[in-house]
């Protein structure tokens, strides 16, 4: 998003709410289901909430700008620290390891039983193949993967972002996609909280975690998800979601803290939850970040540019 | 970059009233914008290898509608360091510096575009060392010239930590 764009939105007070249409999902979704599964990260994102833009669009142009320049700043901040976090990273494929999971396990009663696969490697590869009409369908499952870390780096998360669509073209040639199902499936690693630990201090327990602890802490959370989405569309997830509002939601408690919602799973280290306003599963996995992983290289300081110039933790490796 | 920026690629085109249009930006060595530093070395340093270790194609990310495609990084990489100052693979003395590209992108987050490079580099086949530049700048109309200033922007960045980081190893080794 740019500037322009922001200035454009601050101007315009349209609403586009849509109204809540009953939609009866087929079991399965389709027998040669056309997935299309949109890759659009290459390393750890970091996520920083716009509150500033969103109340300075409330107050014309000016707030606009000031509301953007105030988040540009948390965003500067934030991609900075993560910088060293990304260096434990590096080697980490997390393209190649959703693609595996999802390879394995989304041929399934729910979703479908020989699912065509699609996976586009950016977004602009996405949006030039669909406007080119080469995938026009009805019912397309389009996936989105993102792996993220908060920008006050107390949780580290994955998600996926499914989308049951019907696609067509209008006869100019404009593509329109009407959404069928849409939700979120995340699961996040919140790191205890520790008196006098702020953001620096939390970015450098996920560093002091290792690249082992990082890489298998993101390999779970790739799993986690795709199970959350075949799960949903199974016929168990499916009665489920019917009658989760007949019960209340409640808290549930997880290594001494509680989560407010509607337990889905529950393990001594991770829960799954239906959220109250979240469309899809949410789970949660605490991470302690108190002990060093073993055989994690330390930073070594011996750099002219100390903070951009640091040893690889480990070369060469690979998934 | 978020999944929102997926619907927002989406969005952008219906908010301006017109539906967009990808542009394929490839950048290599002729479409840098500005000059690389030249940076004075202490010991001699020859540029044994530029070895393209990054797990993607050349397809880099991009800013609004611009797809930055990358055409021969390693070449690209390898003109930009013999003009900082190393020596060519076939000087007859220097030390030998290997440098691993581990990833070279753009992407955004709000209405900032961060182009990211990012070097592992060994020297004498001793330990390796990353060397990351991911210059954080505001968007201010995702255009093409603004795509082509940040990613050569980085690049000039990663290219000048290196150096400064291969000097420093080479007073190390100096100073006894």
């Amino acid at each position: 998003m740019n500037v322009r764009l922001i200035l454009l939105v601050a101007l315009l007070s349209v609403s586009a709410a849509a109204p809540a249409k009953k939609y009866e999902t087929p079991m399965p979704l389709a027998q040669d289901l056309q997935v299309e599964v949109i890759l659009n990260q290459q390393e750890l994102g970091v996520d920083v909430p716009a509150t500033a833009s969103s109340v300075g669009a409330q107050f014309g142009l000016l707030g606009a700008l000031i509301g953007a320049t105030i988040t540009a700043g948390q965003v500067a901040n934030a991609e900075k620290r993560v910088a060293e976090i990304r260096n434990v990273l590096v080697d980490y494929r997390f393209n190649d390891n959703f693609e595996r999971q999802l390879r394995a396990k989304l041929a399934s009663e729910g979703i479908s039983p020989n699912p065509q696969f699609t996976f586009m490697a950016t977004p602009w590869d996405a949006y030039s193949a669909t406007k080119a009409g080469k995938l026009a369908a009805d019912g397309v499952l389009i996936i989105t993967p993102r792996y993220s870390i908060t920008n006050n780096f107390e949780v580290l998360k994955v998600s996926l972002n499914a989308r049951f669509v019907n696609r067509k073209f209008k006869p100019n040639g404009k593509m329109k996609e009407k959404n069928l199902v849409m939700s979120w499936y995340s699961f996040q690693f919140p790191l205890t909280k520790l008196d006098g630990s702020y953001a620096t201090e939390d970015a450098q327990r996920w560093i002091d975690l290792g690249r082992q602890e990082m890489h298998g802490l993101l390999d779970q959370g790739i799993t986690q998800v795709v199970d959350m989405m075949v799960y949903e569309f199974s016929a168990e997830g499916r009665q489920a979601a019917k009658t989760k509002t007949k019960a209340k939601a409640k808290n549930t408690l997880l290594k001494g803290k509680p989560y407010w919602g509607w337990s889905l799973r529950e393990t001594p280290d991770w829960i799954w939850l239906r959220e109250w306003g979240v469309l899809g599963i949410t789970g949660y996995y605490p991470v302690d970040g108190l002990t060093k992983a073993a055989g994690t290289a330390s930073p070594v300081a011996a750099s002219a540019a100390a903070d951009s110039a640091t040893p690889a933790t480990d070369a060469d490796s690979s998934q | 970059m978020n999944p929102g920026f997926v619907l927002c690629l989406f969005a952008a085109g219906l908010l301006a009233g017109c539906e967009g249009n990808v542009k394929r930006v490839t950048i290599n060595e002729g479409q840098l914008v500005g000059k690389q530093r030249i940076t004075q070395i202490r010991c001699p340093l020859r540029l044994k290898q530029v070895v393209d270790a990054r797990s993607t194609t050349n397809q880099s990310g991009g800013l609004g509608w611009n797809q930055v495609v990358l055409d021969d990084a390693p070449l690209m990489v390898q003109q930009q360091l013999l003009k900082a100052g190393l020596l060519p693979a076939t000087a007859a003395q220097g030390r030998d510096v290997v440098v691993k590209l581990k990833h070279m992108y753009m992407s955004q987050n709000h209405m900032t575009k961060n182009p990211v490079v990012v070097y592992e580099v060994v020297l004498d086949g001793g330990e390796p060392f990353i060397v990351r530049a991911q210059p954080t700048k505001m968007n201010w109309n995702s255009s093409t010239g603004e795509t082509l200033s940040a990613f050569s922007s980085a690049l000039r960045q990663a290219n000048d930590q290196l150096l400064a980081a291969l000097n420093q190893r080479c007073s190390a080794v100096a100073g006894g």
